[in-house]
């Protein structure tokens, strides 16, 4: 066994995505980097499982049963357990490309964006539009009522913050959407799709602040860029799931001199007047317990997920969740082998948006003839979560097998890490895809380096190195 | 040359129009589906330029047009299929496996770039390379070959290693005896993680040594030949110093591959079944842009 380094500029504990990121990220820009997991496999919070592991993780499972084996091979399951896509155009995919981790990888589309209207049986299930041309074709809108959409996302499209001249005599940094969707003369039902499944805001709480119109039409922006990226739906998913994201990541930080250990537990970190300064860790064996490795480390500072810090984060708010297995595709989605579909809150009379996002064997993620669809929402009571995603399992129809534990905390870190050089990610939020993640990203990155992270250009010194 | 992938709705106007222009010349245009054809222009790059500016407004001024968005550089640099007549040519994955020190790098650094360095450090930058083999006029196998990147020295392979592996070489140092069960259980692994049928050689590294002093021989052949033929291996004793053995190994494996099944997967030639993510590639939108 190689002797672990005496010193390291960075461990990295957890290797979820943003973990992973930001340690390819640095080893590439010549830090070197030890990165180790508690678990025996990549991902943390952001694997893929396959659906043994699945079984047994919510412990769906009566003794002695094997409920899996009716599932064909265990291992051509990869089931993620965040419910995310990514957007084509958002910043994941740039990261991805200016790395080349994108070699390791392959992507295909999401086949559809989807929006209900109403609810109970009397529910419609329609496609969101994605640009003025489709908003006159929506059956979303009424007649008259698609003209005006279509004018307006016609002025999103002109729109520039910095040119008074497209801004229609609105004051964009002051005024709230309320007033920009006025000015257009909206209907309800069309600022529900637009800010819940274009703009992909969880929530109403957006419409009335004011100055938050910018960033409403920037995430329009970003959605119908994304969807004009390929043309079926604004997002992309890689082939065997999203837990080949943070493999990919870790290999380029192995490939920069990043040292990889999983399955090590952290036994104690060491600090120095307030500042971290180092680790004591055991590698264990996955078969033989008695030969685990115990070894101490220095280093000046610490990346890690929640989970490795306890005392250092605090709760922000609940994440309900279900994995549901189907045999079937979603009813009233053209038979689409992958899709994302939102329930505004409105339409359900809650205060949070209900997501599914479903992928299939088109995705290699399960055998044939499967379809997995993850439901999920922001828990808005204690108790009773079956009844609040219950809107989203009536649109699932015939559900095989479901997954679903109890409310997921999601934490994050009480300080910037600026005084002890603890740097901690926070959960993975309930937003539909990574934009959140890639500013989380990109915030560790500023707090642990004091630099502003520059993605373009790592992709040349990368082939500089391979040469 | 160059190739470009176009994905269309309907091929048929495609088609029409580039048969009205130049019936045998380039560019050409293969049909893969109903929706993806390839094309290939001519060697002269403004040439080139201009008949893919054309064909683009062409395709622009038809109304089911999604204005060509797969647009793929890198795959255009691999030759095609089928560029000439009964030309095969297979793309396939190789992992490299083995204990840390037992010379993976420097074998594979041997047959891509036929060098050798005595001081090589352990694995930094150097985790994905190619070569080409050809293995009589008509037939090529090209290898895209995974370097571990380090990852196996704390076994911390990432399942993403062995995904779509198609070979693999197992490598042990003939001078040191635990090698070679470290190698076995190498072996043992791939055959629970990668493909059903992936062919897998073991290579006995460091022959070079043995030739200048017999004594420091760890590993009998006779050994390491008995398990190789009981597992199903393909067998050599190599030298990356040397470079001993070294292209014979790869191209025992390149002729084991089945070239003529292969799959979609394997036949790289034809696109990928993906999206490509380049945001420069002509045709799509750029990040400021808005399609509203």
């Amino acid at each position: 066994m190689d002797e672990i380094a005496p010193e390291y500029d960075v461990v990295v504990l957890g290797t979820g995505l943003t973990e992973c990121v930001l340690s390819g990220v640095l080893s590439v820009k010549g830090n070197k980097v030890l990165h180790i997991d508690r678990n025996d496999h990549y991902g943390g919070e952001a694997a893929s499982v396959n659906i043994e592991t699945l079984f047994k993780k919510y412990g769906n499972v009566r003794p002695g049963e094997e409920p899996w084996k009716k599932y064909g091979r265990v291992n051509d399951w990869n089931i993620d357990l965040v419910p995310k896509l990514l957007m084509a155009n958002g910043e994941l995919t740039n990261i991805l490309v200016s790395t080349d981790v994108t070699r390791y990888l392959e992507f295909k589309q999401i086949a559809g964006s989807y929006v209900q209207q109403g609810k109970g049986p009397k529910a419609t299930v329609a496609k969101v539009p994605s640009d003025a041309g489709e908003a006159l074709r929506s059956s979303l809108m009424g007649l008259f009522e698609k003209r005006r959409a279509k004018k307006f996302l016609e002025w999103v499209g002109a729109f520039k913050e910095d040119d008074p001249a497209t801004h229609q005599g609105l004051n964009v940094s002051s005024c709230t959407m309320k007033d920009v969707y006025d000015k257009f003369g909206l209907e309800d039902n069309t600022r529900d799709f637009v800010g819940h499944s274009m703009a992909l805001y969880p929530s109403d709480e957006y419409i009335n602040q004011s100055g938050q119109a910018v960033e409403t039409i920037n995430r329009i922006r970003l959605y119908v860029n994304s969807m004009a990226r390929y043309g079926k739906s604004p997002y992309i998913y890689p082939l065997y799931g999203l837990g080949e994201l943070p493999q990919g990541f870790a290999r380029l930080s192995a490939i920069y001199g990043g040292t990889y250990m999983l399955n090590t537990d952290i036994d104690e970190v060491l600090y120095d007047g307030g500042k971290v300064s180092g680790i004591k860790a055991t590698m264990k064996d996955r078969d033989d317990q008695s030969t685990a490795m115990k070894f101490e480390t220095k280093t000046k500072k610490i990346i890690a997920d929640p989970s490795y810090f306890p005392g250092k984060v605090k709760v922000s708010g609940y994440l309900l969740k279900a994995i549901c297995i189907l045999k079937h595709p979603i009813d009233k989605t053209d038979g689409s082998d992958s899709l994302q579909l939102i329930i505004p809150q409105s339409q359900v009379g809650r205060k949070h948006d209900i997501y599914i996002a479903m992928v299939s064997a088109a995705h290699n993620v399960c055998p044939k003839g499967y379809y997995i669809a993850i439901v999920s929402t922001i828990a808005e009571n204690d108790a009773n979560h079956h009844i609040e995603l219950e809107p989203g399992f009536e649109r699932l129809g015939e559900i095989e097998e479901k997954f679903m534990g109890p409310a997921i905390p999601l934490y994050e870190p009480l300080d910037s890490g600026d005084k002890d050089n603890i740097f901690i990610s926070k959960s993975y939020d309930s937003s539909s895809h990574f934009e959140t993640t890639t500013e989380d990203v990109r915030d560790m990155y500023r707090r642990a380096t004091g630099e502003e992270l520059v993605v373009e250009g790592l992709r040349e010194d990368q082939q500089l190195a391979q040469e | 040359m160059e190739h470009y992938c176009l994905r269309y709705r309907h091929t048929a106007p495609l088609l029409m129009w580039l048969d009205l222009r130049h019936p045998l010349r380039p560019p050409y245009l293969l049909i893969f589906s109903p929706s993806i054809a390839y094309v290939r222009t001519s060697e002269d790059a403004l040439e080139y330029s201009r008949l893919f500016h054309r064909l683009l407004l062409f395709l622009s001024a038809l109304p089911p047009f999604q204005s060509g968005r797969l647009l793929d550089p890198a795959m255009a640099s691999r030759p095609a299929a089928g560029a000439r007549p009964g030309a095969k040519f297979a793309q396939f994955k190789l992992v490299l496996l083995g204990e840390s020190a037992v010379g993976k790098s420097s074998l594979v650094l041997r047959f891509v770039k036929d060098q050798f360095d005595d001081y090589r450090e352990s694995t930094i930058g150097a985790a994905f390379l190619t070569q080409t083999i050809s293995l009589d006029e008509s037939t090529t196998v090209k290898f895209e070959i995974w370097d571990t990147a380090g990852q196996e020295r704390y076994k911390s392979l990432a399942p993403m290693y062995y995904r779509n592996a198609n070979c693999a070489v197992v490598v042990y140092d003939i001078t040191q005896a635990s090698s070679l069960d470290k190698a076995k259980s190498w072996v043992k692994e791939l055959q629970r993680q990668a493909n059903e049928n992936i062919v897998i050689a073991l290579a006995g590294n460091k022959l070079d040594l043995v030739t200048e002093s017999p004594d420091k021989r760890a590993i009998p052949t006779a050994d390491a030949e008995a398990y190789a033929r009981e597992a199903g291996l393909l067998f050599f004793e190599t030298s990356a110093k040397s470079s001993m053995n070294v292209r014979e190994l790869f191209t025992a494996i390149a002729k084991k591959l089945p070239l003529d099944q292969a799959g979609p997967r394997n036949l790289r030639a034809a696109p990928r079944p993906g999206v490509d993510l380049r945001p420069e590639a002509p045709g799509t939108q750029g990040a400021g842009a808005c399609n509203c």
